[in-house]
């Protein structure tokens, strides 16, 4: 249970940070117009590079964040009770913050992240044009956990 | 190999609901009896292309996860992988 709003207020402004630092990475990555191609890759300053792994460890530490302890807080300010970790993810699909599924597809590929770079680019550059493609997906995740949070008083603004 | 029977059941269950009928092949640290934990490296043996296995990835998962068992599984698709980890799992078992 969420022993002080303190304490949710904190994750919240955590979560800010990360979304805002993405979503800068996101707008620089827009600009640089790359296909996700190996030969394109190769070609790309390793600033660039350096913005696309930014981008990378910026989404997976979001994803894992609200994974690991921004949903059972708002359902700890909710007052709705929970026991296990499958009861958290499935209250949280029913309060229409994330679908288990995708979450579910979210989190493989952030594992896969894990790996280090795969040794196949191909499959590495895959993993990154998921993680950019489905940056609308994760951004409305946040934004939906600010807006419930609301309900409760927590008047953060998200830029 | 190490794993426990109830484990065991779970993957292979986890596995029919997701991909349907297919072996799975326990290899990696998990089939070496002197060592202790580490995750559990799975390879699914089944024609599929990697989008089909994606999906069913994320119903193999689903069930775990509405069991309450968030392991860590790394799974991957033998007929995709490439020769060295190929290698690895022709050492792996039968699940």
């Amino acid at each position: 249970m969420l022993k002080n709003k303190n304490i949710f207020s904190k994750q919240l402004k955590k979560i800010k940070r990360h979304y805002e630092a993405l979503k800068e990475y996101k707008e620089f990555i827009d600009k640089m117009k790359f296909d996700f191609t190996q030969e394109k890759f190769q070609l790309l300053e390793i600033s660039q590079k350096a913005v696309l792994d930014a981008y990378l460890k910026r989404f997976a530490s979001l994803q894992d964040y609200l994974g690991a302890k921004i949903f059972r807080s708002l359902l700890d300010i909710a007052g709705i009770t929970y026991t296990k970790m499958s009861e958290v993810l499935t209250l949280i699909e029913k309060e229409e913050i994330v679908s288990l599924d995708k979450w579910i597809e979210l989190r493989n590929v952030r594992n896969e992240l894990e790996h280090d770079y795969p040794e196949d680019l191909e499959d590495a550059l895959n993993d990154l044009k998921y993680c950019i493609d489905n940056f609308d997906y994760l951004s409305n995740t946040v934004k939906k956990v600010f807006e419930f949070a609301r309900k409760y008083n927590e008047n953060i603004k998200l830029s | 190999m190490r794993i426990s029977n109830y484990l065991r059941n779970i993957f292979l269950e986890a596995s029919k609901n997701a991909f349907g009928e297919c072996n799975l092949i326990l290899f990696g640290s998990r089939i070496d009896d002197s060592k202790k934990g580490g995750d559990f490296d799975i390879a699914v043996k089944k024609e599929m292309s990697i989008e089909e296995f994606k999906k069913a990835k994320v119903k193999f998962f689903k069930t775990l996860i509405l069991k309450d068992l968030d392991l860590p599984i790394d799974l991957v698709l033998y007929s995709k992988a490439n020769n060295l980890l190929k290698q690895e799992i022709n050492k792996g078992e039968i699940l």
